[in-house]
């Protein structure tokens, strides 16, 4: 029944008789190789070896969101291990193989030893290097940066980062950028969902999600769009914790996904179709005011009066006049806090007038009214309306989920129990995203299902995982104002600065980009239509300068490769976002090879362009310092001190009262313009703006709206060239592309393959191990292929991560287009189409 | 007393951290694995059994079973194999083994079992892992010691803590009253080739 051979992690009958066989061939010819000199030489060293560790506690650093907290075991001067590491609250800690392999990721040949140079006369990419001093280094990057800046302007200079330090060090670069001025690169991933939930209950676009550990009081958890059980096993933790207390967990996919396997219940829903059916679930929730009358009257701007002439609310300066009358600009109406100041009406049910929201408690929820000669609706009666369109039969048709399956969602939604929709970000990579995140918001707000304990959306968690402000603003540090800064050119949008590298043009602006300055991040491999980097940004800047901690694909096309330290190397701190904690990360080693961390080199290059002043140089612990410097952690009790000592603190919320939104740390209030949740936005705009037009389309997302997806859902006109979804998932062995050289999650993991569907794969002959071309009009890549019954029919999927270095041919991040949703800014990976075709041999 | 794991397949994701725990707490040679992750059924690691939509997808950490009734045990002609009196776990005495691989054969569970064919290779130049650990040789067999380093210093094996799903349990199967044997007493659960008649000290809870 049981058996496996030794080279994969198969497990049948048959592999486990031919392994078997071959066992005893081995054993049949062992004599062959005599008496091992191991019998004689093999150490038992158990008594032998006294203890002589030290442990130094630190954390995680990637950006999967776990920021699991580790014990870096050291001897003589060496890390020998990592062990699990202990946060003040059992639910939050736990570890994964990719924390446990830090260690060897530190000591390991694929780290970048010191500052290389590309050999002159070779093309970028070529893998040819020549080992340089850290003063030639600087000396040259500085050099050019400067005649640069000199012809064309520091916008000339592009820098960037990501999320590939996920610590107060990968603020340096950003900071650098303020110091010296130039642009810096907008990143343009993941803000879509939140987008949509920002227009709702505020708090931008991380600020959605309650505090993971409230989920063990959820009664209903539906995964939607996500697989926690291979990417966020720290929070599947928590979801399992709320199974043992009874919850029921579903989960939405189109495809078998490992984590639909652990769920009681798995829907199967067509690519690309999920904002239909949540579309339908609200339309199916109003129709029948199957909502929390008493919440939605209290908590939500259902029964402000929307003025039928100009789509906004009626507002008390509409009728007493005074200087707010003419303020209904867009920035305005979306501040938080505006709709208070000026505040909206309602009709009172009591005396059958108008009323200010904030004075009535007895609010109409329906109805239509004239005021003052001035037509007017509640906002409720508005959404039954716009709803009606949204049925469950067309989303059951588009969607391929049954009706009664979409009405057992409502039912869940609506049987007064609390309801967790945890999502991370496969959705969100699909075009018109932020819709289904406004949409799934409205019908949070009017299910009571967003700050009642065991309720909520996302995944995100705590909105305190982003980098500490002060680290980024040179001013607040060092009371200087860098010369620049006055100037400071704008963030430039990814998706449109790509093209500017080739045109020169930004927004109809000259943008002369000849230099891109880059850490904490590999954007030649994470940004989409991997192609435009190659061509475009390779083969038009003068200078490309990375600094990384080993040889990504952006580093390969480079010009000058700066090598970073690792997290073992220096002390650092991080806000996370599964949990509430800032953490201490102790420095266990000192930096490996000529590796220095980030804010040393760029203190380098800062004074190698003479801003010696304003950027001056810190110590770690100075750095530190400066990231905690400000009041709320004052108030929280967080110093510098203190946190080296407990290692990690709370930021928000309590042991026993984990922090909600809309929760106390509001005082019950959603960040939002009237302080309760919007379920009508009055002027929707785009998260960046950066040429697109997102106005054609944000003018009529007042209320949600079917926003079709670009090339992967049914009705994709592509489909009929390129008849493949194609997603690049996230897998347990890297985070984005960090870990991909690791060897012992290689050894697991071998190499790229190519999920295909088994009736794709026999529609085109291919095999399991047959090497594949996959490809549309942006680009390709040859791998091999595997059939993976996990996947419905017209959907593939390469892991995301691996380097180009790593195919037989291209790279899987050609596939995806270098476009955004008009409004929510954010690429859309997942919605891509391709082909795939058996490469015959 | 006899030692031996509850493993709660339940809970399981297939993770595959207590496996890279298990590596580098032994400092194991490249390619060798003494805890491996199975995908039970499936071709490829990850990769459900069925055809879809009904498809299963279930994993199975395997590794030395400790067996009350040890195969490998009667086989070794030098007595490097030894089932350990006090605990119940099966060892492998380095310094009496002499690379005959019987051990190897006579044992079920194929692949639990590794032996150096040639000087142990490593990844870099850091010995990982707990001090004091046998030093791996050439020509030698090993498997799990299910951490019997530890176990000196009254630390559970390294494979238990990590766990991100508190899949994995260990104690004395022979005391009713560990978490282990209460597991046991109260879960279903299945043994690995119960008909070999080797009364493993795994039990996988179902």
């Amino acid at each position: 029944m049981l058996g496996f051979d030794s080279s994969t992690s198969k497990l049948t009958r048959r592999s486990f008789l031919k392994a078997a066989g071959a066992t005893s061939l081995g054993a049949a010819a062992a004599g062959s190789l005599g008496f091992g000199g191991g019998a004689l030489a093999a150490l038992a060293q158990e008594e032998a070896v006294p203890e002589n560790e030290e442990i130094v506690s630190t954390i995680c650093s990637a950006n999967c969101f776990q920021a699991c907290m580790l014990n870096a075991h050291v001897r003589d001067g060496k890390v020998v291990k990592m062990s699990r590491g202990d946060y003040p609250e059992e639910i939050y800690s736990g570890c994964c193989l990719r924390g446990l392999s830090i260690p060897e990721r530190t000591y390991s040949d694929n780290r970048l030893k010191y500052p290389l140079k590309r050999v002159e006369g070779t093309e970028r990419g070529a893998g040819e290097w020549e080992r340089i001093s850290w003063d030639q280094a600087i000396d040259e990057i500085t050099t050019q940066l400067k005649a640069i800046r000199e012809e064309y302007g520091p916008r000339a200079v592009t820098f960037g980062f990501s999320s590939g330090n996920y610590r107060g060090q990968e603020a340096a670069t950003i900071r650098l950028a303020f110091t010296v001025g130039g642009c810096f690169l907008q990143l343009m991933y993941d803000w879509a969902v939140g987008w949509g939930t920002n227009r709702v209950i505020g708090g931008g676009t991380f600020g959605y999600s309650n505090e993971p550990k409230d989920m063990v009081n959820s009664k209903y958890i539906i995964v939607w769009g996500t697989n926690p059980v291979l990417t966020t096993p720290q929070t599947w933790r928590i979801i399992l914790q709320a199974k043992d207390n009874g919850a029921k967990l579903l989960c939405i996919d189109p495809m078998r996904s490992a984590t639909s396997h652990y769920c009681d219940e798995w829907i199967q829903i067509k690519q690309g179709t999920d904002l239909y059916l949540a579309l339908a679930m609200l339309n199916e929730i109003v129709k029948e005011d199957r909502i929390d009358v008493e919440y939605v009257k209290r908590a939500t701007t259902a029964p402000f009066l929307i003025r039928q002439d100009t789509g906004l609310f009626l507002r008390r300066s509409d009728i007493e006049g005074g200087e707010l009358a003419d303020v209904r600009d867009a920035v305005t109406l979306n501040t938080a806090g505006s709709t208070k100041a000026d505040p909206a009406y309602v009709m009172n049910e009591v005396t059958g007038e108008i009323a200010l929201y904030t004075e009535c408690d007895t609010p109409v929820l329906e109805g239509e009214f004239e005021v003052r000669g001035i037509k007017v609706k509640t906002a409720y009666s508005a959404l039954k309306e716009h709803m009606a369109a949204y049925t469950v039969e067309d989303a059951s048709e588009l969607s391929g989920v049954p009706v009664e399956t979409i009405r057992e969602l409502v039912d869940i939604y609506t049987s007064d129990e609390p309801v967790m929709a945890y999502t991370q970000f496969g959705i969100d990579h699909y075009r018109g995203s932020h819709l289904w995140g406004q949409t799934l918001a409205i019908i949070a707000a009017l299910t009571n299902n967003l700050s009642r304990h065991g309720s909520g959306l996302g995944g995100p968690g705590c909105p305190k995982g982003a980098l500490a402000p002060l680290y980024v603003n040179p001013v607040v540090s060092t009371g200087v104002s860098p010369v620049d800064i006055a100037n400071m050119d704008p963030r430039l949008c990814s998706a449109a600065w790509l093209e500017t590298v080739r045109t020169g043009k930004y927004c109809g602006e000259d943008y002369p980009i000849k230099a891109f300055v880059g850490a904490t991040g590999n954007p030649a491999s994470n940004y989409p239509q991997q192609r435009l980097w190659l061509e475009d940004v390779v083969g038009n800047l003068d200078l490309i300068v990375t600094t990384d901690i080993e040889m990504t694909d952006t580093a390969r096309y480079s010009d000058y490769v700066l090598p970073a330290s690792f997290w073992l190397e220096y002390p650092d701190i991080r806000g996370n976002f599964s949990n509430p904690y800032l953490v201490y990360g102790g420095k266990a080693i000192e930096p490996l090879w000529e590796c220095k961390n980030d804010s040393e080199i760029t203190t380098l290059i800062a004074h190698g362009l003479g801003y010696e002043e304003h950027y001056p140089y810190f110590t770690d612990e100075e750095w530190i310092d400066i990231g905690l410097d400000s009041d709320e952690n004052r108030a929280r009790g967080i110093d510098h001190a203190t946190l080296k000592e407990k290692k990690a603190i709370r930021q928000l919320g309590t042991e026993e009262e984990p922090w909600m939104v809309g929760g106390f740390e509001y005082d019950n209030e959603f960040p939002t313009p009237s302080g309760r949740a919007e379920i009508y936005c009055e002027i929707p705009t785009a998260c960046y703006e950066y040429g697109q037009d997102w106005q054609s389309e944000a003018k009529d997302q007042q209320f949600p709206v079917w926003l079709p997806p670009f090339e992967n859902w049914p009705g994709a006109e592509i489909r009929s060239k390129y008849p493949l979804g194609y997603l690049q998932l996230h897998q347990r062995g890297r985070t984005h592309s960090q870990w991909f050289s690791s060897e012992t999650l290689r050894e697991i993991d071998k190499e790229p393959l190519l999920h295909i569907s088994r009736p794709d794969a026999e529609a085109r002959d291919i095999a399991n191990g047959d090497v594949v071309e996959v490809f549309n009009d942006r680009g390709r890549c040859v791998v091999k292929a595997v059939v993976d019954d996990a996947l419905p029919e017209a959907l593939c999927y390469i892991p995301k991560g691996w380097q180009r270095s790593q195919f037989i041919e291209g790279g899987y991040q050609e596939l995806t287009a270098n476009r955004a949703d008009a409004c929510a800014g954010s690429y859309v990976y997942y919605d891509t189409a391709v082909e795939v075709r058996k490469v015959e041999e | 007393m006899r030692y031996g794991f509850a493993i709660d397949t339940k809970r399981c994701i297939g993770c595959h951290t207590c496996a890279v725990a298990c590596r580098y707490e032994n400092n194991l040679p490249k390619e060798v694995w003494w805890n491996r992750i199975m995908t039970e059924g499936g071709e490829y690691m990850d990769i459900p059994v069925g055809e879809f939509p009904n498809t299963r997808l279930s994993y199975l950490p395997v590794a030395c079973q400790h067996c009350e009734n040890p195969a490998c045990v009667k086989v070794c002609p030098v007595g490097a194999t030894y089932k350990d009196p006090e605990t119940g776990i099966v060892r492998q005495d380095y310094e009496k083994c002499i690379g005959c691989r019987m051990c190897m054969a006579a044992c079920p569970y194929t692949g639990v079992r590794s032996f150096n064919w040639e000087e142990p290779a490593y990844y870099t130049g850091v010995a990982f892992g707990a001090a004091d650990i046998p030093v791996h040789e050439k020509h030698v067999v090993e498997k799990c010691t299910m951490c019997w380093h530890r176990q000196a210093k009254g630390d559970q094996p390294a494979c238990i803590d990590v766990c991100p799903e508190r899949a994995r349990h260990w104690g004395d199967l022979d005391d009713p009253e560990s978490e282990v044997s209460r597991l046991i007493a109260s879960r279903e659960y299945k043994q690995l080739l119960p008909e070999e008649g080797t009364k493993p000290s795994v039990y996988y809870l179902v």
